[in-house]
C-alpha cells in the first residue's frame, strides 16, 4: 500500500520535472528558548525516491517470503511487529529531510534488527549477540547524535536543506565551513561505519546471522548494511566540502571491502561467507561515495540489495540448488580457484586464511582497544561513587554489597 | 481537481503513514495478546 503512492510520485516528478518535493507535517518538538524546533520534514528526490520503492518492494518480497517459512513457529506475531518496525524505520529513514527524523528512525531500524538477531530468545547465542549488536549501534548512535547536535550548533537546525545548502541531490553545496564539514563528516562517517559494519565494526555482522533468514536477508544483506552509505549519500556535499574527509571515506571503504573480502573467502557457513560478501560491496559502494561517483553508488545499492536479497533467501537451501544445478548440466560444477592466491607465498597465505577465519580480530580489537577502557573508566567511577557515599553514610550504603550474588548466574555470565 | 501540491503531500502522507499504522495495529494486537494471556499474567501475580 505504501509503494503505489511511492511509485505515483516517482511517476508524478518524471511527469511534470520536479526533482526536490519537500513535504512537512509541522514540529513534532519545539523549545522556542533555545530556537529548536524539530520537524517531522519528508523529502521526495533523486536519491530518497529510488531508495524508498527499493526498500519497499523487498520488504514486500521478504514479508511474502516469511509467512511460509515461519508458518506455525512461536514467534511468528513477534517477528512481524519487530519487521513492522523495521519498515516503518527504512521508509522514514529514506524520506527523512531533517537529521533528527533519520535520527529517530535510524534507531528503530537498530531496534528492530537487534530484536531480531535475539529472535531465538530461548537459547543463549542469539540473544548475547543481540546484545553486542545492540551495544556497537549505540556506539555508532551516539557518534550520529554528536554529529546532528554540532549541525544544530552550526546551523541553528537539523533541517538538511540549511545544513547542505539548497539544490537538488546530488548537486547541492556546503552551507558550513571546510573544517566544520570535517567535524561534522567525521562523526557520521563513524554512525555510518557502525550500521554499515564497516572497519573496526566488522565483527557484528556474522553474528546477525544468528536471527531467522528473512531478517538477515533485508538487514544484512540489503537495506540495514547499505543505511549508513546511504546517510553519507544524503550529506554528499558536506563530503565535498573536505578534501580531508574524502580521504576518510575512500580509505575507510577500502580497507572494509579488502577485508571482506578475505574473510567472505574462508567462512565455513554460507551466511557467514555472504555477509562479509555484502561487507564487501558496501566497502566498494561507501569508496564510491568518497570518489563522487553518487549516481554510481546509488545503483550499486540498488542492484547488490536485490542480488544479496536473493542469495540469503536461498542460502538454506543452497545444497539442494547446487545439486539440482549440477543435475541438470549433467556435471560436476567446476571448482572456482582464485587465481590470484596462488601468486602468494605459502607463509603469507596462511596467515591471511588464518586472519581471515578469525574474521580479522576485529571482535577481540573492539573489546581491548575500546570497550576495556570504557569498562576500567566506569569501574574507577564506581568505586569513587561508593567511596563518597559510604563516607557520606558512615557505613556501607549499599544494600546490594549485602546480597550474595547467584553464583550458577555469575559462572554463566563469566 | 486537485493540485499537484495536494498530490504530493497526500502520496507522501500514504508511503509514511501506512508502515507506521502497520506498526501502531501490530503493536496493538500485541499488547491485547500480552494481556489477555494467562501465562503472562500468572507470571506476574504468582510467586514463582
Amino acid at each position: 500500500m505504501s509503494l503505489l503512492p511511492a511509485i505515483g510520485i516517482l511517476l508524478l516528478m518524471l511527469a511534470t520535472g520536479r526533482r526536490f518535493v519537500p513535504i512537512e507535517f509541522g514540529d513534532w518538538a519545539s523549545i522556542p528558548e533555545e530556537h529548536f524546533h524539530f520537524r517531522w520534514k519528508f523529502i521526495f528526490d533523486r536519491l530518497s525516491v529510488p531508495f524508498v520503492i527499493l526498500a519497499l518492494v523487498l520488504c514486500g518480497v521478504v514479508g511474502s517470503f516469511t509467512r511460509r517459512y515461519l508458518h506455525r513457529d512461536e514467534g511468528y506475531h513477534r517477528f512481524f511487529l519487530l519487521y513492522s518496525l523495521f519498515v516503518a524505520g527504512i521508509t522514514i529513514s529514506a524520506l527523512a529531510g531533517t537529521i533528527e527524523t533519520l535520527f529517530f528512525d535510524w534507531e528503530l531500524v537498530g531496534l528492530s534488527s537487534a530484536l531480531l538477531v535475539a529472535y531465538f530468545h530461548e537459547r543463549e547465542h542469539p540473544v548475547r549477540n543481540g546484545q553486542r549488536i545492540w551495544s556497537v549501534y549505540r556506539l555508532a548512535d551516539a557518534s550520529f547524535l554528536l554529529g546532528a547536535l554540532l549541525m544544530h550548533h552550526l546551523t541553528g537546525g537539523g533541517d538538511f536543506g540549511s545544513f547542505v545548502g539548497q539544490g537538488t541531490w546530488p548537486h547541492g553545496s556546503a552551507a558550513i565551513s571546510s573544517l566544520n564539514a570535517l567535524q561534522v563528516g567525521l562523526l557520521l562517517l563513524l554512525a555510518a561505519a557502525g550500521k554499515s559494519a564497516l572497519v573496526p565494526f566488522s565483527g557484528w555482522l556474522p553474528r546477525a546471522m544468528e536471527g531467522p533468514t528473512p531478517s538477515s536477508a533485508v538487514f544484512y544483506g540489503s537495506l540495514s548494511v547499505h543505511l549508513g552509505a546511504y546517510l553519507l549519500l544524503r550529506v554528499n556535499p558536506i563530503l565535498e566540502a573536505s578534501w580531508q574527509l574524502q580521504i576518510a571515506v575512500v580509505a575507510l571503504g577500502l580497507i572494509s571491502a579488502l577485508f571482506g573480502s578475505i574473510m567472505s573467502r574462508v567462512q565455513s557457513d554460507v551466511k557467514s561467507s555472504l555477509a562479509y560478501a555484502s561487507l564487501t560491496q558496501v566497502g566498494i559502494i561507501v569508496a564510491e561515495i568518497g570518489f563522487g561517483f553518487y549516481y554510481l553508488a546509488l545503483i550499486h545499492i540498488m542492484g547488490h540489495a536485490c542480488l544479496r536479497t536473493l542469495q540469503l533467501l536461498r542460502a538454506p537451501t543452497l545444497l539442494s540448488d547446487y545439486h539440482e544445478m549440477e543435475n541438470a548440466i549433467g556435471m560436476r560444477l567446476p571448482d572456482s580457484k582464485d587465481r590470484m592466491a596462488g601468486l602468494l607465498p605459502i607463509g603469507l597465505k596462511r596467515w591471511w586464511y588464518r586472519f581471515g577465519y578469525e574474521r580479522g580480530y576485529m571482535d577481540l580489537i573492539l573489546d581491548s582497544w575500546i570497550v576495556e577502557p570504557f569498562k576500567l573508566v566506569f569501574q574507577w567511577a564506581d568505586r569513587q561513587e561508593r567511596r563518597w557515599t559510604d563516607w557520606l553514610s558512615r557505613e556501607p550504603s549499599r544494600e546490594s554489597d549485602a546480597i550474595e550474588p547467584d553464583r550458577e548466574s555469575a559462572e554463566r555470565v563469566a | 481537481m486537485m493540485d499537484l501540491d495536494g498530490m504530493f503531500y497526500w502520496f507522501g502522507f500514504v508511503v509514511v503513514a501506512v508502515p507506521c499504522g502497520l506498526v501502531a495495529v501490530l503493536g496493538f494486537s500485541a499488547l491485547v495478546n500480552l494481556s489477555m494471556s494467562e501465562t503472562t499474567i500468572s507470571r506476574f501475580t504468582q510467586p514463582a
